[in-house]
This record gives structure tokens, C-alpha cells and sequence, in this order.
């Protein structure tokens, strides 16, 4: 019999009641304090237990047990964000083709990392991260903390090692404080990653015109033209909510929308090696979308009009094409219409 | 008053009980007689065919080709002695990051005998590949490495990762400049599927008590680039370049021995 049970059963029936409870929670602190782990931080109003602000419509995101958000974590992950010490010549932050006045992308083809170096793919918005179930264009990352790593230690963008980046932050002892103050741990790999991963999560995003028509009824919320465009999105003119429906408009699967009949980037299948996922890129949201431009994981549309076009033509020839994309023969007007729809869900 | 003595006299009781109880009762210890098992290590070396490999000479495959290699790391895992009778001893839930900076891999006590060899897993089984490295203690093997054994891109570790510089001229001309050929070599093989069984029963041996055991295993890089084309064949992230990594994991088997 351990010491612990032997407190559970003798102590505990002879001392339970009365004024006398006070008593039995000194022993268990000290039964913590037997574990090597350093103090427990203290509790104080930024270390509460705080709940993410969701818009109308949207469910709670799911948050990993091990991160639950606090002021601590979020204020510490934002600034960790913004902050190019994370990157090889600390030139480079996470917000540099992140930025937060262009709704968390950098308007750019490809993004440029340290020493001018052009990356591959087109930086999405983090508007709504929360919500996806696997992270880049090809789903390869399987949780936000985990997907932190990613453009840290990609050669064309940071270009650093997280182990470096936490070597470098434990030099700064504002930073030291913070991270105990956050996590009651010290800075690691394992809190790097959930602090910045705590705070993209706060960045929901569903306030526009769409959801005060949809949420509030406003019905004067969108203009005829919005509205006859979200009516060839939702119906079977446009079929657009398939891959793009839901509260986030994305349906989070893969799909090959006839952009090429080469791929110069394979997409999913570089990840699953499978030659059926030739050309499959992750259904980004189309939150925000008339200020994410350019398009596609490559960017290579830099117009909504262009977007619209393209899926109007059916897409190129591919084996993997989505069967569901056919010529679409919208008129000129509809395909106005179906670009004013897609502004109107800008957030305001 | 009184009642306030009494409370701080029962709670330094209590306190000591506890205090106590952290240290380890030696009668819960039982272990086993001495004489039934004994420590074991492996030590691990890099060679390249009849040469050792140190990391600042250059080498030929065994198609003549020259090559120089500045890392050559691996994960092993699914570690298992194969006992004389055939049966095996698992050493469940060791992965070792095999490394020029950590060739002593001391495993910890193992049954006394006779050994015909063992099996080990070049690689990392696809549950713990996929979890996050951010998890484990930083000094564990399968945590962020520096550098970088891990891809965070697919979520999945470097099973091995062999990186140096070749000789690509077509007369076999180049010269060494600053201890390097001019064109880089890298092979990082990982992904699920590309792990590798390995079994080595080139050299018996025994486990004795009271004497620590070493068994040395050495890691032939011509055999591991058996078959490959430098002069093309130099460059792969797995992705890509699948064919050539599958070329290469499937020289792993044969490239490993125990030095007797």
C-alpha cells in the first residue's frame, strides 16, 4: 500500500467534516510537489481558461486539450507571430505573408521568404483556421500546432530549425517570462508551437454582408445582382456550394478543378502517392475571397472574373477532374452576378 | 488557539507521511537474480566497403563511382534479440536516432545467453510516425532533432538521411574542393512504406553475466548506394523522387552487419 492510499483511507474518515477540510489539501500539494515538474504557474486572470468568439452560424472549433486558450497564450502566440526571430536572419515573420490588413494573406503569387526566395505555392488566409481539419494546400499537416513547424523550417521561407528558433527566444527573458507565464513551462518546441497555434485560432471571421441576410434575415443586406449570383452558387446552375458549402464554404475535401492538364505541383498525391490524387488541392473558403487574391494554390488567376471564367469553361481535361465541373454557359450577367455574390462575403 | 496547534500538529503528520512516501520503498523493488541478465549496447560505425568512414575523406561505390558524405543518420526501431533457439526478446518502445555524434546506444538489461543475431526496423511504424515531435521530452530521440529530422510538411519523420557531394563528370574527374565534390548528394528517405526490416545473424554471440555486452554493427554506405548512378542518380527528398528512395531503402537489408 502506497502512501497516498494510506491517506485516502485512514486520514480522510477520520478528518473529513466539519471546519477540519482545510487540512487534507495541504498534504496534497505536497503529493504534487513529490513529481520532478517545476511549480504549477499561478493562477490569475490571464492564465483563465477563455472561450474563442464565434460568429453567429459557426460551431465551436475543436481545441486540443493540451492548448486550451488563455490571454496569456493568445497575447504571447500574437506577438510571436509578427516576430521575424523566428526565422534564419530574422528577417521573416509569420505575418510577413500573413498580414493582417490583407485579411491574412500578402496578395502575392508566391510568397517571398529569406534572402528573396520565391516559394511554390500561394499563401492562404488564416481567417478561420480553426475550423480546418489539415493544414497546406495539400492536407499533409494534421493539426495547426504541428503545421507551425512547417514554414519555420521550410527552406524557402524561414529557414530556420525549431530548436534554433527556441535557443534563440530563450536569450530573450521577456520572452522567458511570458512563455512561464503562459504555460508554466519554458519555451520548447512543444510551447512555440501551441502558443502561436492558440492565437491563429483567434482569428474567426463571419461578420459580412451574406451572414446579416442569412443570419440576421436581413434581406436588404445583399443587392438583387448578390442575390441571383448566390442563387447560381447554391443551386444547380452554379453546383459552387458542393465543394464550397458550409458555414466556412469549403468542404475541406480535395479536389482537381481542371487548371491544367500537366501539374508542374502534384498536390495531395505528393502526399498520398497515389496518381489519383494528381492535382488535388484542399477547398479553401471563400470567406473574405474578393481580397485574397490571386487564386488558386499557384496563384495564377489574379481576378475573381477570372475564377468565375474558368469554371464557366468546365476546366481543362485531367483524369482527376472533378466530375462535377461541366461548361457552366452562364450569361455575361450571370457571371457578374456570381462575382458579386462572392464580394458580398467580405467581412465588414 | 489549542485547536490551532492541534490543526498544524496533524497537518505535519501528514505532511511527513507524504514527504516519505516519495522515496522508493526498497521491498517494492524485486529484481531479478544478477546473474540472468546483463547490460547491452550497441555501437554503431560507418563504413564504405573496406574503409571507415569519417567524414572528411572521399570514398567509391562499388561501381567506382566517388563520393564524400558529410551525415548519414537513421532511425532504428523495432529492436529484437534472436536468441539461438530462434525465439526472439523484443526491446519494445526503443527508437534510436543512430548519428556520427551517438554511436553508444546503451539498451539496458537483457536476458544472459546465447544470440544468433537481431532484427531491428530501419525507420519509425506509421502510428508513432504521424504523431507531433513537439510531444516527447527533448531529449527523445523521435522529438525536433537539429537538424531537422522530421517533415513537417507531411508530418512524418527522415527515416534516414545520408547527404554529401558526388563526382558527376562523365570521366570521373572532378576534383575535391574544400573536401567536396561539386555537385551535392542527398538521399532523405522516409515516408510510410519506405521503412525497412533488417536482420543480422552473421555473428553469434553471447551475453554473459558480469560483463557488459557490446555488439558492434557497422552501416556499408557502398552498399547502401549499391546500384545507384551517382551520375544521375544524387538527389532525392523520397517525394518526387520515388523511385530512387525505394532503390536505396532497398539496399538497407544488406547494407548492415555485426562486426564479429
Amino acid at each position: 500500500m502506497n502512501t497516498y492510499s494510506k491517506f485516502k483511507n485512514i486520514h480522510y474518515l477520520r478528518f473529513v467534516g466539519r471546519r477540519q477540510i482545510v487540512l487534507l489539501f495541504i498534504p496534497v500539494l505536497f503529493v504534487f510537489s513529490c513529481k520532478k515538474e517545476p511549480v504549477p504557474y499561478e493562477y490569475s486572470e490571464g492564465n483563465k481558461v477563455v472561450l474563442y468568439t464565434v460568429p453567429k452560424g459557426f460551431p465551436y472549433p475543436t481545441v486540443p486539450v493540451d492548448n486550451l486558450p488563455t490571454k496569456n497564450r493568445i497575447v504571447l502566440g500574437k506577438r510571436l507571430f509578427f516576430d521575424p526571430v523566428l526565422s534564419r536572419d530574422s528577417t521573416i515573420s509569420c505575418g510577413s505573408c500573413h498580414l493582417e490588413d490583407k485579411y491574412f494573406t500578402d496578395n502575392l503569387k508566391v510568397s517571398e521568404g529569406i534572402g528573396k526566395q520565391l516559394g511554390v505555392r500561394n499563401a492562404p488566409t488564416i481567417i478561420n483556421v480553426a475550423y480546418h481539419p489539415y493544414f497546406f494546400w495539400d492536407g499533409g499537416n494534421p493539426t495547426l500546432e504541428q503545421q507551425v513547424v512547417g514554414p519555420i523550417e521550410n527552406p524557402l521561407e524561414m529557414g530556420f530549425n525549431i530548436n534554433e528558433a527556441v535557443a534563440r527566444l530563450k536569450k530573450h527573458s521577456d520572452y522567458v517570462k511570458l512563455f512561464q507565464e503562459a504555460y508554466g513551462k519554458e519555451i520548447s518546441p512543444f510551447t512555440l508551437t501551441r502558443a502561436i497555434a492558440c492565437y491563429e485560432r483567434t482569428i474567426i471571421s463571419g461578420n459580412s454582408r451574406y451572414d446579416d441576410y442569412i443570419q440576421k434575415g436581413d434581406t436588404s443586406a445583399l443587392t438583387t445582382s448578390e442575390k441571383n449570383g448566390m442563387n447560381i452558387f447554391f443551386g444547380e446552375k452554379g453546383e459552387c456550394f458542393h465543394c464550397h458549402g458550409g458555414f466556412n464554404f469549403t468542404d475541406n475535401s480535395f479536389a482537381n478543378n481542371g487548371l491544367y492538364t500537366t501539374y508542374a505541383d502534384s498536390g495531395r498525391a505528393r502526399i498520398t502517392l497515389k496518381a489519383s490524387d494528381v492535382g488535388k488541392f484542399k477547398t479553401p473558403s471563400l470567406r473574405n475571397i474578393d481580397n485574397t487574391a490571386p487564386y488558386m494554390h499557384d496563384g495564377s488567376f489574379a481576378t475573381l472574373v477570372e475564377v468565375v471564367e474558368h469554371y464557366n469553361s468546365g476546366g481543362k481535361k485531367h483524369p482527376n477532374k472533378s466530375p462535377i465541373l461541366l461548361p457552366l454557359k452562364l450569361t455575361v450577367t450571370q457571371k457578374q452576378d456570381l462575382v458579386n455574390f462572392l464580394k458580398s462575403l467580405t467581412d465588414k | 488557539m489549542k485547536t490551532l496547534i492541534k490543526k498544524l500538529a496533524l497537518s505535519s503528520a501528514l505532511i511527513a507521511v507524504v514527504v516519505t512516501g516519495c522515496k522508493k520503498d526498497p521491498k517494492e523493488e524485486s529484481p531479478k537474480p544478477a546473474s540472468q541478465e546483463q547490460d547491452l549496447a550497441l555501437v554503431f560505425k560507418n563504413v564504405a566497403g573496406t574503409s571507415d568512414v569519417d567524414f572528411i575523406s572521399a570514398y567509391t561505390t562499388n561501381s567506382a563511382q566517388k563520393y564524400t558524405l558529410s551525415t548519414v543518420r537513421f532511425y532504428m526501431s523495432g529492436i529484437s534479440l534472436v536468441k539461438s533457439d530462434g525465439s526472439e526478446y523484443p526491446l519494445t518502445g526503443q527508437y534510436l536516432l543512430v548519428d556520427p555524434s551517438v554511436s553508444h546506444f546503451h539498451l539496458g538489461k537483457v536476458p544472459v545467453g546465447n544470440y544468433k543475431g537481431l532484427k531491428f526496423t530501419v525507420g519509425i511504424d506509421s502510428v508513432t510516425n504521424h504523431k507531433d515531435p513537439s510531444t516527447y521530452a527533448t531529449t527523445n530521440p523521435l522529438a525536433n532533432q537539429t537538424p531537422s529530422m522530421h517533415w513537417s510538411w507531411n508530418s512524418g519523420y527522415v527515416f534516414m538521411m545520408i547527404e554529401g557531394s558526388c563526382d558527376t563528370t562523365a570521366a570521373g574527374t572532378d576534383a575535391l574542393a574544400s573536401g567536396q565534390y561539386h555537385h551535392s548528394m542527398f538521399f532523405h528517405l522516409g515516408m510510410d512504406g519506405l521503412t525497412r526490416k533488417v536482420e543480422l545473424n552473421n555473428s553469434a554471440f553471447s551475453i554473459v553475466s558480469g560483463t557488459d555486452k557490446y555488439v558492434y554493427i557497422k552501416t556499408d554506405m557502398n552498399q547502401l548506394l549499391n546500384g545507384v548512378d551517382l551520375k544521375t542518380e544524387n538527389q532525392s527528398h523520397t517525394m518526387g523522387t520515388m523511385m530512387l528512395a525505394t532503390k536505396v531503402a532497398n539496399n538497407i537489408p544488406n547494407a548492415f552487419s555485426i562486426v564479429p
